[in-house]
């Protein structure tokens, strides 16, 4: 048996909670051997588990005692925490969120003994959204979400500023510039070739190789670049486009309307609208090369906004969806290496011309 | 010290998908770094630390992604408590590195991906351990012993390829171990368990821990077919 030992007891064996409840309970320390304690704390605090690195909130701590336990004996130790709103107990697939009573003793030159209990923590129906308690990083939501849940403005920090127009001149000046003046060179040598009567065969390959592996290399941000000219593309028939999503944030069990208008500018005929509403989880594991995110969708409802077959040219056309989240709906959770997301996806299927995407994202309160 | 992290949490009545498969989490998750210690398996720590109370010597671990050079050196870093450990994350400005003369205790620093630091770096670091009279252990993808040797150290290389049935073994129920409720005995694998892993994965345990995970959340949550053969 070790020297000496940790339990920790809830008062009533409770282990199940609501937001804004207060823990109570006891430390209990049983030794076999006179102990010297420098400091028994214990502390409450959220954590994640699961596939991504360990987030963890500011831990309410506690400390008990310090000093000598005689042998043989039994020392109990009372606490007690206030919980706060959030964020709630949670199991996903690759995002958990638990709650823990931890408590430690610091032993000289010995081990240090430990006891962890977990508590279910729930949202209290009637408490108002504390986001703060659910969002963790600020800096990483949409602005107009930021200024939904009054939190301020992002500046951009001075680490991502430099690590950003480091990583950008040096893709520039490795990559793409050798790159552009390769395939210029290529290019001017196939068209001279192909001036002065030389083989198309070798013309044309100083042309296109050059130019395909400019694409092969651009294929990311090409993606970006067409996405958005796809979209401006398709905005150009329909003209006006406005996509509004009200509220931003809501609670679990509530509605969310959804809004589109636009104005086109010739007949156009629609094949379909959906409307996407998504929750998935994104954790990242591990760091440096060994960097890895892993992304599970947990919730996925998709509903056809009524259309019209054609929308008529010059005159103004909208639409409007109610749709509700449900009421067990994992809430949104934003923290270090984890979050859970909520996004709202608009698609218009216009035949023979570009698609036409929009997409929102929203915070959901339990 | 070496014994695994110690179950210390009670079953929480109700909730938890995974307390009623007599866990606490899945055992396959990314342990938080307070926990990591405790679960590498120690496969020549023992070497290892004698070797490194030495003067001037350098661990030098090789091996491709997965294969453990991070555990052993986290593993390492238990029996020097004093040791900085240094992760030289890819992309990012090196941070500074500390001097070796001023590190309490024989081994001065424990230098992961130690192939990214510059080369001219690299050879100050070594003349500083040289000069400090301490030890050094590096885990890198490149072989660095001639610079090593070239700065007056004498370098020991482990070439980390091939994982033991025993091994994987180990490192299954220390896992397991971690993340059981105090009241409770999962199941844990069986020699044929860890042999049908290692012929579908080889000795890329990180792989191996990532099929686990989703084969135990298929389990536990979903109500699927045990991760482990021996149970039926």
């Amino acid at each position: 048996m070790a020297k000496c030992d940790l339990s920790i007891h809830l008062d009533d064996d409770k282990t199940s909670y609501r937001g804004g409840d207060t823990v109570t309970g006891t430390v209990e320390v049983r030794t076999d051997a006179e102990v010297q304690c420098k400091a028994l704390t214990v502390e409450c605090q959220w954590r994640t588990h699961g596939k991504g690195n360990t987030a963890r909130g500011r831990a309410q701590r506690l400390d008990l005692a310090q000093g000598i336990w005689p042998p043989g004996a039994i020392q109990r130790y009372a606490f007690s925490f206030e919980l706060p709103h959030g964020p709630f107990t949670y199991h996903g697939h690759y995002l958990n969120i638990g709650w823990f009573i931890r408590a430690q003793a610091d032993i000289p030159w010995a081990l240090d003994p430990k006891a962890e209990q977990e508590i279910g923590v729930e949202p209290n129906p009637g408490q108002e959204p504390e986001w703060a308690n659910l969002v963790h990083r600020m800096d990483a939501l949409p602005e107009a979400l930021r200024a939904q849940i009054g939190a301020p403005a992002a500046p951009l920090t001075p680490q991502a500023l430099r690590v950003s127009s480091a990583l950008g001149y040096g893709c520039l000046s490795i990559i793409v510039i050798p790159l552009l003046l390769i395939t210029m060179f290529g290019l001017y040598h196939g068209i001279s070739l192909l001036r002065n009567g030389g083989d198309w065969i070798e013309a044309a390959l100083w042309i296109g190789v050059p130019l395909f592996v400019l694409a092969g290399l651009a294929r990311g941000p090409l993606a970006v670049l067409l996405g958005t000219l796809r979209n401006r593309w398709a905005g150009k028939r329909l003209q006006d486009i406005d996509f509004d999503v009200t509220p931003l944030t809501l609670r679990r069990g509530e509605s969310v309307q959804i809004r589109f208008s636009c104005r086109p500018d010739q007949n156009t005929v629609l094949n379909r609208a959906t409307v996407r509403i998504e929750a998935e989880e994104r954790v990242t594991q591990g760091s440096g090369t060994s960097r890895r995110t892993h992304r599970k969708q947990v919730y996925s409802h998709e509903e056809d906004l009524p259309m019209p077959h054609s929308l008529s040219a010059g005159l103004p056309f909208q639409r409007e969806i109610e749709v509700t989240i449900p009421a067990d709906a994992p809430p949104s959770f934003i923290a270090v290496d984890n979050r859970l997301d909520w996004t709202i996806r608009l698609q218009l299927d216009i035949p023979r011309w570009p698609d036409w995407s929009g997409e929102r994202a929203i915070l959901i309160h339990p | 010290m070496n014994r695994p992290a110690a179950p210390r949490s009670r079953q929480l009545t109700g909730g938890s998908p995974w307390h009623r498969a007599g866990l606490r989490w899945n055992p396959f998750g990314e342990p938080p770094p307070e926990d990591l210690a405790a679960l590498i398996v120690p496969t020549e720590p023992a070497d290892a630390v004698d070797w490194l109370r030495q003067p001037r010597v350098v661990q030098q671990y090789l091996g491709d992604a997965g294969r453990g050079k991070t555990a052993r050196l986290r593993r390492l870093a238990v029996f020097f408590p004093g040791a900085p450990y240094v992760y030289l994350a890819e992309d990012e400005p090196v941070p500074p590195l500390p001097d070796p003369a001023g590190i309490p205790g024989p081994l001065a620093l424990l230098l992961d991906e130690a192939q990214r630091l510059p080369s001219r770096r690299r050879r100050r670091l070594f003349a500083a351990v040289a000069r400090s009279g301490g030890s050094l252990v590096l885990a890198s993808h490149a072989d660095l012993s001639t610079e090593v040797i070239s700065a007056g150290l004498t370098c020991r290389t482990v070439c980390i390829a091939g994982l033991s049935t025993d091994d994987l073994l180990a490192i299954l129920r220390r896992r397991i171990a971690w993340a059981r409720l105090a009241d409770a005995a999962p199941a844990l694998p069986q020699p044929d368990d860890a042999q049908r892993l290692i012929a579908e994965f080889g000795d890329d345990v990180r792989s191996i821990l990532d099929t686990l995970y989703e084969r135990y959340q298929d389990w536990a949550i979903n109500g699927g077919r045990h991760p482990w053969r021996s149970v039926t």
